[in-house]
């Protein structure tokens, strides 16, 4: 009855501490973005499901896994030297061992991680599209090469920089400059050269200075709308500059122009001078409203305030359209950019990303065994006695071992087909692998050895050492060498000599340490 | 790889196992005479030593004979090793057999085992104790010739030290007329003839004499034959008629 209610606490334990799991993934656990920690720590040998929340929003194209390591004290990624790969400055190949599935859920990324194996330092890198800060470098380099100087280079290069996850300069995707400029010629000349080429744009004729005196004229015939917010207007009329107004090459009431390929910041000029431009014809409107059709400045000359609203209007209307010229062409550009899986930005995570070992997860490479073991010891005639006897041992793995891993659904070396040259490696993937099943047995005999001749090694105990291959999750097979002590061949001499013989064994893990402590937290939680 | 073949090594020298040598256990059989006589009391001393890297607990010598007996009147005895002059050493004394021939003595140790067979063996020859002496006792000192009075002849048979003579030495009796001369009086009936001697090396017959002879002194006789001579041993009886 007590060992019922007990199995029923166990399961509701379980029960509480397994969240929703996804296909195919054995865990759910959550990465925080901010501090860069999960919730709890990263399993090995197990498929799992990781969120990681509070991410900015970004249009994530690929998720890479990075094997890592820690050298002298600096943890970075592990990689060989190469020619014209990945890390530009010291042309470092860093191969990425597998692409991660993902799905992305407000402001989380949920990964669906394969099973990795243990104790491997990896990075997850996100590939996401071009920023735009980096794509106005990118648009200055074209620029640039357009105009044929050789800062371009310089400029894409800065690009580089900018587009490779932050302080580690990594990014997934490369293309040299001489290989960017073959891809530029090809699949955004024409969008880039329509860009920038002053035929795409429109403009109509500036508002004059004596336009804007009679505004203000007829605005302080009204009253209290004294035009005293014409600094904008009368900056760029003074300066001829509705042209560049209209193009977003300069923006009113700023003395620093926009530069060319800063095509986003043009569109945002256009748009804040647009919106000044219609104050302007608010207040157009008001005059006219008022009866002022026509007002003449001191030195007589009439201004026709129904034009000055209609050239406004056109400028406006200009303006509309060159933004959209701008839009549409550097959507053009930025989908063939998007398009092309080496221009990339990225950026990496780096926090505690380790799969964990037996210190965080109670996962072992030691496990206790309990069987029986065949002896063949070599006796004083020179032939083999063998002996049965119980035994029991420790299995030395030489990797930690979670028993409840289900190693047969692990995708075999042959299933994996690497790439070791770009990727993906695998580095970091658990494997279908001997060494999950492979230990290294250290028995005890039990009890004493049932042929005179022989007595144990130490005490009750002797000594048995081979290797030892796990079935059936809790199973195990062993051969190899044992140790005992046997009568000497002298037969003056009492003292019994160590002798190897050979034994094989099976036997059952009984995990009593692991046992005890699932016990123990039943009444110490 | 080094420590691999070291591994490998260790696994062998342990798994093998060494060969022990009977002179690495036993030292040789010495006896202190090859040949003694088959009379029952001479004795030979036997001598071996043991290895003295030997435990404490198993120095015990067993020896054996194929005749003869040991001081615990049995044929195999146990005697613990003890150090004469630095060795270990066991010593015992065979007395011999009343039988001659040889004699095959083994020493070995009291420890059995399977490892082999470490038993020094040697031998001796018991040679037959020859008759030298013969003490004679008559029942009686006169006869009457009658067939009616019988006198036993009793002879002890020793060798030429005194001792016993081997068992099964042959005589015969008969009544002589003159002492150490082949003249039988023919005179003489024997019965109850022991004539070949026991183990205290005595031999016997009873007699009676007929009317042949009277108030004459006879000789009774024991004749031995040792090819190629013949030896007369003589005590005179009255007949008396």
């Amino acid at each position: 009855m007590a060992r019922a209610l007990l199995l029923v606490v166990l399961i509701l334990q379980l029960g509480m501490d397994v969240p929703a799991q996804s296909y195919r993934s054995d865990l759910f656990l959550k990465y925080n973005y901010k501090t860069h920690k999960t919730n709890k720590p990263m399993p090995f040998d197990h498929p799992f499901t990781m969120s990681i929340y509070g991410m900015p929003k970004v249009n994530v194209k690929d998720v890479y896994l990075m094997e890592s390591e820690v050298k002298h004290g600096e943890r970075k990624l592990k990689g060989y030297v190469a020619q014209g790969m990945a890390r530009v400055e010291e042309n470092e190949v860093y191969v990425y061992d597998t692409k991660v599935g993902f799905t992305t859920s407000g402001d989380s990324l949920i990964l669906y991680m394969p099973a990795l194996l243990p104790n491997v330092y990896f990075d997850i890198h996100i590939s996401i599209t071009i920023s735009e800060a980096c794509r106005q470098l990118l648009h200055q380099s074209m620029l640039d090469y357009m105009a044929g100087k050789p800062e371009s280079r310089d400029k894409y290069v800065g690009f580089l920089d900018c587009s490779s996850a932050p302080e580690m300069n990594i990014r997934q995707g490369y293309l040299s400059y001489d290989d960017f400029i073959g891809f530029f010629n090809q699949d955004l000349k024409a969008d880039f050269s329509k860009l920038t080429a002053a035929a795409t744009y429109t403009t109509k004729p500036g508002i004059k200075v004596e336009d804007l005196q009679a505004i203000d004229i007829a605005s302080k015939n009204i009253g209290s709308y004294a035009f005293i917010d014409s600094a904008p207007y009368m900056e760029a009329a003074l300066h001829q500059a509705y042209d560049g107004v209209q193009t977003g090459l300069m923006k009113l009431g700023s003395t620093e122009p926009i530069g060319a390929s800063a095509f986003m910041e043009r569109i945002a000029g256009i748009e804040s001078n647009v919106a000044l431009l219609r104050k302007l014809v608010d207040r157009i409107d008001r005059v006219i409203s008022s009866g002022q059709t026509s007002v003449a400045l001191p030195g007589g000359q009439p201004i026709n305030m129904l034009a000055v609203h209609a050239a406004v209007e056109e400028i406006i209307t200009a303006s509309l359209a060159n933004r959209d010229a701008i839009q549409g062409g550097l959507q053009a550009i930025n989908d063939k950019l998007d398009q092309n899986e080496n221009m990339r930005q990225m950026f990496a995570l780096v926090g505690n990303t380790i799969s964990s070992d037996l210190k965080t997860t109670g996962a072992n490479i030691l496990f206790l065994d309990l069987g029986l073991a065949s002896v063949q010891l070599p006796g004083l005639d020179g032939q083999l006695k063998s002996m049965q006897t119980p035994y029991w041992g420790l299995s030395i793995y030489f990797r930690p071992i979670d028993k409840s891993t289900r190693r047969e659904s692990f995708p075999t070396k042959k299933d994996l087909n690497p790439n070791p040259t770009i990727g993906p490696d695998y580095g970091v993937v658990s494997r279908y692998s001997v060494l999950q099943h492979l230990a290294l047995n250290v028995g005890l005999t039990w009890g004493p050895l049932p042929n005179s001749d022989f007595s144990n090694l130490y005490d009750n105990y002797s000594l048995l050492v081979g290797p030892s291959y796990r079935f059936a999750r809790a199973f195990k097979a062993s051969a190899g060498a044992a140790f005992a002590r046997r009568s000497s061949a002298n037969p003056l001499i009492s003292e019994k000599e160590v002798v190897m013989g050979y034994y094989v064994s099976l036997s059952l893990d009984v995990d009593i340490v692991a046992g005890v402590k699932d016990f123990t937290k039943l009444f110490t939680k | 790889m080094r420590a691999l073949l070291c591994v490998l090594c260790l696994a062998l020298a342990l798994g093998c196992a060494k060969d022990v040598s009977l002179e690495d256990v036993m030292g040789t059989l010495e006896v202190s005479t090859n040949k003694f006589n088959a009379d029952g009391a001479s004795t030979i001393i036997l001598t071996t030593t043991i290895s003295n890297d030997a435990s404490p607990d198993r120095r015990d010598v067993v020896f054996n004979t194929t005749a003869g007996t040991f001081p615990n009147g049995k044929q195999e005895e146990t005697v613990k090793a003890t150090y004469v002059k630095g060795q270990l050493t066991a010593t015992i004394a065979l007395t011999a057999p009343m039988v001659p021939g040889t004699i095959t003595l083994a020493a070995g140790p009291a420890f059995d085992t399977q490892s082999g067979d470490f038993k020094r063996t040697t031998i001796v020859t018991a040679d037959p104790s020859n008759l030298s002496q013969v003490v004679i006792n008559l029942s009686s000192l006169s006869m009457k010739n009658d067939f009616q009075s019988e006198v036993t002849i009793t002879g002890t048979l020793k060798n030429q030290e005194g001792g016993k003579v081997s068992l099964g030495t042959l005589i015969s009796f008969d009544l002589m007329t003159q002492p150490y001369d082949l003249s039988p009086c023919n005179c003489a009936r024997f019965r109850s003839v022991k004539a070949v001697s026991d183990e205290n090396g005595q031999v016997s017959a009873v007699f009676g004499v007929d009317g042949t002879f009277a108030n004459t002194t006879l000789y009774a006789t024991i004749l031995y034959q040792q090819y190629p001579y013949t030896y007369y041993y003589v005590t005179p009886i009255q007949v008396q008629p």
